[in-house]
């Protein structure tokens, strides 16, 4: 294995166990170490990635596995992939056994609660982090807000949002 | 199970949450409403995609590791074999211009749906003076100074946790 490889695989395994709350508070990371800190990738290809992660069906878990393709092929994605969800396993693995009725227990909900302020801090770092890498112009902005204004003011399922932002693009408006 | 999660994994676009709802616990009844958000409170505090989180908790708890490994399969399985099918097709025509634009176009929709999520997530804590400083705080190490992230979990989670034990305290 390459060390480029290597690397890769140890940042994915520290980048899961970062993700307290999922994937979307890590995206600000994963920006800052692929594109800022070792220049794997280009802003660009980042939200590329993204994106396409977006419009595939199935757990926003496959931007990971779409990094580790563009990086080393098919099997850098399954790699990366793999790594990805180890920990989440063995942790699962662990809570599954050790289940006691955690959500009741006054240290389960003080670190609930306490976390929130943090996770939506991140949260929106990673939104506010996307929303720079995909302007490319005053339109890109319109069609960000008018996404988030559908998917706060609709029922539209996400997938729809992507494809009527799809349409805009290849009309030639983006 | 391995192929109601089959099902879970290439039905759930952008989130997969309201379709494992639907699935497990109101279609086939596995497990009730009141379990199901006890998982899936544990699962927000755990480190990982939350989704594989539950995944393997459920499928764990169920018929041990040969469940976990089913619903985790089935999760992971069809939507790994579109998402590398899709990117490779997509870089085959990716010079073509209408294929660039509308690259274009779905990432910025796709950051509009994140700034979505974050609005919800925000929305019942608009009235948390704590939310407001901790939150301002994070965004100004990870944009502005772009502080690695452990550092900012290791420094903010405690501040957050204790300023919350606080205001519980001085309120009670």
């Amino acid at each position: 294995m390459s060390d480029q490889l290597i690397d890769l695989l140890g940042q994915m395994v520290i980048q899961s166990l970062l993700a307290i709350g999922g994937i979307n508070v890590i995206l600000g990371e994963l920006q800052r170490v692929l594109v800022v800190e070792n220049g794997w990738l280009t802003a660009q290809e980042f939200t590329s990635l993204f994106a396409l992660a977006q419009a595939s069906p199935g757990p926003n878990t496959l931007f990971v596995t779409l990094i580790g393709w563009r990086l080393f092929g098919i099997g850098g994605g399954l790699a990366a992939t793999a790594v990805f969800v180890a920990p989440s396993i063995i942790i699962g693995a662990i809570v599954a056994r050790a289940w006691t009725r955690w959500s009741e227990t006054r240290w389960f909900v003080v670190l609930r609660r306490g976390l929130v302020p943090m996770t939506v801090g991140l949260v929106v770092s990673s939104a506010i982090l996307l929303t720079l890498a995909a302007a490319s112009g005053p339109i890109s902005w319109v069609i960000t807000a008018a996404a988030a204004a559908l998917s706060l003011t609709t029922r539209l399922p996400p997938v729809a949002i992507l494809a009527i932002a799809a349409v805009v693009g290849v009309a030639g408006l983006g | 199970m391995f192929r109601c999660w089959l099902l879970i994994g290439v039905t759930g676009f952008g989130g997969v949450l309201p379709v494992v709802v639907h699935e497990l616990v109101t279609r086939r009844r596995w497990i009730t409403h009141e379990e199901f958000s006890e998982v899936l409170a544990v699962c927000q505090i755990l480190p990982g995609p939350n989704i594989v989180n539950i995944s393997v908790i459920f499928g764990m708890r169920i018929a041990g590791w040969a469940g976990a490994m089913a619903c985790l399969g089935g999760l992971l399985l069809l939507p790994v074999i579109i998402a590398l099918t899709l990117a490779i097709i997509y870089s085959g025509v990716a010079d073509v211009p209408a294929v660039q634009r509308a690259t274009g176009t779905i990432a910025s929709a796709a950051a509009g749906l994140l700034i979505a999520v974050a609005l919800r997530l925000f929305w019942p804590q608009r009235g948390n003076p704590i939310a407001w400083g901790i939150g301002a705080l994070v965004i100004a190490l990870v944009i502005g100074f772009r502080v690695p992230l452990i550092w900012v979990i290791l420094g903010c989670a405690p501040l957050s946790i204790g300023l919350y034990l606080w205001k519980a305290r001085t309120h009670v």
